[in-house]
């Protein structure tokens, strides 16, 4: 049996390689005959999502149904029967992926039927276009003028009528567009029409930079209409900044189309039996975001609700992991067989194989021509050009290694970042040692980028650079160490519980370790959650499952000290009140989640009693409420913090209950965005229509409160208002748990504003949400960014299956690229030592044997010699200090470095 | 800082007090031979030449104190007494462990400027045993010109290492300790010790300013072609390298198959490049050795001295060095536990200087 | 500044670090984003591995141009890597200065998502070494 999935979008694609890379079967249904989904649409995003695809359709645990669809389902969870298009399928568990589908019902206010008015998606590929052209000038669709001025509208198809919903990830994809805008274009003039500006993280700070160093001009304004006049668009708009209604002459504009659920969705929703909600999404709780209705079926990414890559990217980890616990690993894990290679030999015998790209490359560069002058490099090399696909070359390379017992492969053709570990792969079947192969980039970095003349003349020479390093390649020992099938979890609020159970539920043993004396994190404070659950409820389930799992040892008052090792296989210390133990383990999540932020003397708290945060005044409402008149006030200090995605969402949630309570209350939120993210969005509507009342601040002139009396300066009216509240309540920022610090150096994550840095694949992708750059440490929940708690326990589901792969694991292989020391040269001034960044050089202290020559006898002492040790990340820094050389990083020697130069000019 | 003042002959006695009283095993010392002078190692007290100062203070350089005692592992307390620009090298050699801290006890001297060892030792007579700025002018004007390396030092007055050795009016000197192990050892010697504090801040700065001058009237160089020219002679015998304090490594790039290419490789390049200059990389050479030292160079001028050819090498190491070192605000051999401009950073910085 | 030399197509040698300049190249290629094709790029895992022995090597070779790029400070893949690549490259240009050499190397830090930045800087570093002319090195006797 195995496990189905249903789409092949990112999360589809996601969950596939999870599973299959952790040895399930697994179908991958897809109604498209290529997979890709959405994303695929988007040229950039498709070569950043390409090298996945080649891992999908090269993958012996996957099977490929494309063009296919589900046509029905019956039998319960471990054993549903599945028709797709025809074939009958056995699955375990099945995750739905369908994705979603964009806006289309564009009102007629738009313009859309203008030439010069667009959809997001549509100006992707006109950028792109754009770029491509001979001028690389953006022109206006209508009369192929240059485009001086363009303007952006956000929400359309969300916050409106016809879908009430915030759509959660257009400002951040519109951010990106205008930002890419700038970057190429920057005398061109950039407006953004918005209501709130909804994104956090990174990109709180793209748009800070967008209207500070770019010079975009963000215009808060409502229901915007594109008028086009005389060849030209105007766009009238109701000022919120100034109350007044304007009109401002562009020439193009560009629609941030909503997502609603994809079409295909009720159907499938049919077939499978499962719920829905009003909106048309996968209907899944807070508590349990990942799992629908009928047992056995997952649900992940866009079709639960609107969504970013990221939050979909994680999704489907965490739905890849709850359907692998229902299923049977029955398939071997890839790269686990122990590869033997043959020896290489002094004499190299180099083979350049050149890629047509599928015409990407042959179309622009003269390959025989380029074939013709590499075969002509000296000592003579064997050169093949034949190959147009990936899978074709790959062919060509066995081949050659084995038929004509080449020992050194140069690849010329696609980019290295992405396909260089495939490369490797294969050379190693063949039986050489992956590193004695070297990739030449004549896609990305020819092709594409220059003139057919020049490119060709750009390939000749790359090839010539690298034919002459691969001579001076060496066979670096590829070595296996078994993994220690144990994980440790840090932190044991709601993420690293759920992460815990994730781990222990695969069969895995797994250490969680609290710092406080009991579980349950920030969880632990009495309020109600925005499903109405109270979070004691919640937490207590949490904790009663972790406390009888048997394969959770929790240690409570505890840390994590002296880390060391690496992916597979780290060896640590638990310290701590009643603890003092070592252990090993093969991977690790940091779910530490966030520190409460205390607003110490900002508008008197602390002195004044009437002053108190939004979770206080959250566990007040608990009790009886008897406040007339409510103030609060969103983005107050202290400096350090960030913005919690569930800021505005918590002050809503508060604010209805109290509303609830007493219906007659009167609330002022003096806000700066709402930012009620996806179908929270309603929250903010319904408060709106109990009367609430809204106040917008400017960031320069913050609202002020003396002798019991909040004065505000309130934009639209601009004037100032003064209310007289009972109590006033403050959202603060949430603050990056104090240990994140030390847990970042020892762990070598970077951290940004305090919280842990994912690792980052592609500019404008998050594939990996929950990886870091240290392999087999996983982050999430409110350590990466202070989330929302079904946010915390979809990530931290996908923190454990990430985790979970690895530990499926039965070997891993030793890093390869680490430096190494030439003992005789070393000199031991211990540079070397300062300067690496994950403290993985030692300076031992050898002894000196003592030498006879002759007569005379030299004396034996002490040397100092630097050591490299497991922790070497291969950056380098400590070879290029060293004047003597005595330090190398493998693979990067100067020797070969020098190879490549001496044949560069 | 505490010191006490000593009339110049009863150095000797304080030299001789710190091996007595153990405060170091043994002293590496300026001594004279002949018209010249030269270091010795010293184990017994009485070995020590009267009047110690007359070495001591004497104008002359010959090889830098820091690269004689460089790589000696030997397992006791060594002093050494010498030109600020030695203790300095001494330092920079603390911080790249080619030293111990605790092994070594550094007594900076001042210095005024020196000659030549070679012209020293021919000019003894008129020179003697120490020179003052109106002395230096005055012989200048007789053709007998301090090394260029110490015209262009703004570092001549005693300030590093652990002891300082400073001229005060009356014949007298003043010895004081500037660091925890200086303190030690001039007490364990008995010697009574008071707060001393002498304003030298004037002269420090008029050393400063005359010696900028002089760096500004030598010749520059602006282009790669000038530089080939100005090393035209040189003969890649290396000694430039050996004699530098701060090179510390056991075997030199240059000395290795990829900085010094034989068999296959040279003709590989011969080959490549159509013809090559043999000795091969000896511009590469001199630039890397450059910007090999240009952090830790302290100007002595060894390398100009060790130069069989007499290229005036000081207008190319202590010269450039400087410049790279006034980018990082570094002065070499401060302060051992003052990083090296290369292990450290700041977060923002240097941004005018990348393109 | 001084007119391009005519006819003259400068050699300009890039070392890029992997995980944000080399990738922000690549990016320039998704994005078709033109520039001229004088560069050659040598990848490194990081900037952190620029010896500065392989730019003066290059330049004695002859090389016209030499590039260098980064992740942003603060953001390199092991830490700190660009933040001692910076003290490196900053030391030598300050030496190559005075054989006025300087101007022919170049640091920029660009990330993964600077396609564009990528794609501008090597148009404006080839235009810049144009009008310098070529190196005086080119084709001597070394």
């Amino acid at each position: 049996m195995g496990i189905a999935i249903i789409g092949g979008g990112v999360a589809g694609i996601t969950a596939a390689l999870d599973l299959a890379d952790s040895g399930f079967k697994v179908y991958l249904i897809e109604k498209n005959a290529e997979l890709g989904g959405k994303m695929a649409e988007l040229a950039e995003c498709k070569t950043g999502l390409s090298p996945k695809i080649v891992e999908i359709e090269n993958h012996p645990n996957i099977e490929l149904l494309l063009s296919s669809e589900l046509e029905s389902l019956s039998g319960s969870a471990g054993e549903f029967k599945l028709n797709v298009s025809g074939n009958e399928i056995e699955a375990e568990s099945v995750v739905l992926a369908p994705g979603y589908d964009v806006f289309d019902e564009i009102p007629k206010s738009y313009a859309i039927a203008n030439p010069d008015v667009v959809t997001s998606l549509e100006f992707e590929g006109m950028l792109r276009s754009a770029t491509a052209s001979e001028t690389g000038e953006l022109l206006r669709p209508s009369d192929g003028k240059r485009v001086k001025k363009i303007g952006f509208i956000q929400c359309i198809g969300s916050r409106c009528q016809e879908n009430e919903i915030c759509s959660t990830a257009c400002c951040a994809y519109t951010a990106k567009e205008a930002w890419e805008v700038k970057e190429r274009y920057p005398d061109m003039d950039v407006c953004v029409f918005y209501m709130d500006i909804r994104v956090f993280g990174k990109d709180e700070e793209l748009a800070a930079e967008l209207k500070d160093k770019y010079g975009v001009k963000y215009i808060r304004s409502r229901v915007p209409e594109v008028i086009p006049e005389n060849g030209a668009l105007s766009v009238k708009f109701e000022n919120l900044e100034k109350g007044t209604i304007d009109k401002l002459d562009l020439d193009m504009v560009v629609l941030a189309v909503g997502l609603l659920p994809s079409k295909t969705l009720s159907r499938l929703a049919e077939i499978t039996g499962v719920k829905t909600d009003k909106y048309g999404y996968i209907e899944t709780s807070i508590t349990n975001p990942l799992e629908t209705n009928v047992e056995g079926l997952f649900a992940c990414g866009t079709a639960t609700a609107p969504m970013k890559v990221r939050e979909s990217v994680a999704q489907a980890s965490g739905a890849a992991l709850k359907a692998a616990l229902l299923s049977e690993r029955t398939e071997m894990i890839p790269g686990q067989e122990e590869r033997k290679y043959v020896e290489a030999g002094e004499e190299p015998k180099i083979g350049v194989f050149i890629c047509g790209c599928e015409g990407e490359v042959r179309d622009c560069v003269d390959i025989p021509a380029v074939a013709e002058r590499v075969s002509q490099l000296k000592d003579g090399v064997f050169v093949n050009s034949e190959t147009n696909t990936m899978e074709e070359a790959m062919e060509a390379i066995e081949s050659g290694i084995v038929d004509q017992g080449l020992n050194r492969i140069v690849f010329a053709g696609y980019t290295p970042r992405k396909y260089e570990d495939t490369v490797r792969d294969r050379c190693a079947k063949a039986g050489l040692n992956p590193y004695l192969m070297e990739m030449v980039n004549l896609r990305e970095q020819c092709a594409w980028v220059h003139e057919p003349k020049e490119a060709t003349e750009s390939a000749a020479g790359l090839i010539a650079m690298a034919v002459e390093r691969a001579r001076y390649l060496e066979e670096i020992p590829v070595e296996r160490y078994p993994v220690i099938p144990k994980a440790l979890v840090i932190g044991g609020g709601v993420s690293g519980m759920n992460a815990a159970l994730g781990i222990a539920d695969a069969g895995y043993e797994v250490y969680l370790v609290e710092k406080e004396p009991e579980l349950g994190g920030s969880l632990r404070e009495e309020i109600g959650l925005q499903s109405g659950e109270k979070s004691s409820d919640v937490l207590t389930e949490f904790v009663d499952k972790v406390s009888s799992n048997e394969r959770i040892n929790v240690y409570t008052n505890a840390k994590v000290e002296d880390v060391t090792g690496r992916a597979g296989s780290f060896k640590a210390k638990i310290a701590g009140e009643g603890a003092n133990e070592d252990i090993d383990f093969g991977a690790c999540i940091i779910a530490t989640g966030t520190d409460e932020s205390v607003p110490e003397g900002y508008y008197g708290y602390g002195k004044d009693k009437n002053v108190v945060t939004q979770p206080e005044f959250g566990k007040m409402l608990g009790g009886t409420l008897s406040a007339n008149t409510v103030v609060m006030i969103q983005d107050v200090g202290p400096d350090g913090g960030v913005n919690p995605k569930y800021g505005s969402i918590e002050l809503m949630n508060n604010v209805l209950k109290a509303k609830e309570k007493n219906p007659d209350l009167n609330v002022f939120v003096l806000y700066q965005d709402i930012k009620t993210y996806g179908k929270w969005e309603v929250l903010y509507k319904e408060a709106r229509e109990k009367g609430v009342i809204f106040l917008r601040y400017d960031k320069d002139k913050p609202p002020k409160y003396e002798d019991g009396i909040v004065s505000v300066h309130d934009v639209i009216l601009n004037d100032e208002i003064q209310i007289k509240p009972d109590l006033l309540v403050l959202s603060t920022p949430a603050m990056p748990a104090e240990e994140n610090e030390r847990l970042s150096k020892m762990f070598k994550i970077p951290l940004k504003n305090g919280f842990f840095l994912e690792a980052q694949e592609r500019p404008k992708m998050k594939l990996t949400p929950v990886d870091t750059v240290n392999e087999g440490v996983f982050i999430c929940g409110s350590a990466v960014y202070p989330a929302l708690i079904d946010e915390c326990i979809a990530m931290s589901s996908a923190a454990a299956s990430r985790a979970c792969v690895l530990l499926a694991k039965d070997f891993l292989e030793t890093p390869a690229v680490t430096s190494v020391v030439d003992e005789l040269i070393c000199s031991g001034c211990g540079v070397c030592v300062d300067m690496c960044p994950v403290e993985a050089i030692e300076l031992t202290e050898e002894p000196v044997p003592v030498v006879t020559f002759g007569v005379a006898t030299v004396i034996g002492g002490t040397k100092r010699i630097a050591k490299v040790n497991d922790g070497c990340m291969g950056c380098g820094s400590c070879a290029s200090y060293c004047p003597s050389g005595a330090m190398s990083l493998k693979h990067f020697r100067d020797k070969q470095v020098y190879a490549q130069l001496d044949y560069a000019v | 800082m505490k010191g006490t003042e000593l009339k110049q002959e009863d150095l000797e006695g304080l030299f001789k007090g710190l091996l007595d009283k153990k405060a170091v095993d043994c002293l590496v010392l300026p001594h004279k031979v002949g018209n010249n002078v030269a270091y010795m190692l010293v184990k017994d007290g009485d070995k020590i030449e009267s009047p110690a100062a007359s070495a001591i203070f004497a104008p002359s350089f010959g090889v830098n104190a820091a690269n004689i005692v460089k790589g000696w592992t030997i397992p006791e307390r060594v002093g050494i007494v010498a030109k600020p620009c030695e203790i300095r090298a001494a330092i920079e050699l603390i911080k790249l462990k080619q030293m111990d801290k605790e092994s070594v006890l550094l007594i900076s001297a001042d210095c005024s400027g020196a000659f030549t060892n070679q012209d020293y030792a021919d000019h003894a007579g008129e020179i003697g045993d120490w020179v003052d700025s109106a002395k230096i002018n005055e012989l200048k004007g007789k053709g007998i010109a301090i090394r260029e390396a110490c015209a262009i030092c703004e570092n001549r007055l005693a300030d590093v290492g652990d002891i300082i050795i400073e001229r005060v009016d009356g014949g007298k000197v003043l010895v004081a300790g500037i660091t925890d192990m200086g303190d030690e050892a001039l007490s364990s010697t008995e010697l009574s010790l008071e707060d001393k504090d002498v304003e030298r801040q004037a002269e420090k700065e008029k050393i400063a300013a005359d010696a900028k001058k002089e760096k500004e009237e030598l010749p520059k160089m602006s282009s790669v072609e000038e530089l080939e020219e100005f090393l035209r002679d040189c003969i890649a015998c290396k000694n430039c390298r050996d004699m530098c304090p701060v090179c510390y490594c056991k075997e030199c790039f240059f000395e290795q198959p990829l900085g010094k290419p034989v068999g296959g490789d040279l003709l590989n390049l011969a080959e490549l490049r159509s013809a090559i200059g043999v000795p091969t990389n000896q511009l590469l050479y001199h630039l890397t050795r450059i910007y090999h030292v240009c952090t830790t160079c302290v100007g002595c001028g060894a390398c100009e001295d060790a130069c069989p050819k007499d290229i005036p090498l000081t207008r190319l190491y202590p010269l450039i060095a400087k410049k790279v070192q006034e980018i990082f605000e570094y002065v070499p051999g401060e302060d051992a536990e003052e990083p090296l401009p290369f292990i450290t950073y700041e977060e923002e910085e240097l941004e005018d200087k990348l393109r | 500044m001084e007119e391009a030399k005519e006819g003259f197509e400068p050699k300009i040698i890039g070392f890029t670090c992997n995980w944000c300049t080399y990738a922000g190249a690549d990016l320039a290629g998704t994005s078709r984003k033109k520039y001229p094709p004088n560069i050659r790029i040598i990848r490194l895992m990081c900037s952190g591995r620029l010896d500065p022995m392989f730019v003066l090597k290059v330049l004695l070779n002859g090389a016209d141009g030499v590039f260098i790029g980064g992740c942003h400070p603060g953001e390199c893949h092991y830490i700190k890597g660009n933040f001692y690549a910076r003290r490196r490259i900053a030391a030598l240009r300050t030496i190559l200065k005075q054989f006025g050499l300087d101007d022919r190397v170049r640091s920029e830090w660009i990330s993964a998502s600077e396609g564009d930045k990528f794609a501008r800087v090597m148009k404006e570093m080839a235009e810049d070494i144009k009008k310098l002319g070529p190196n005086p090195m080119r084709d001597k006797i070394l």
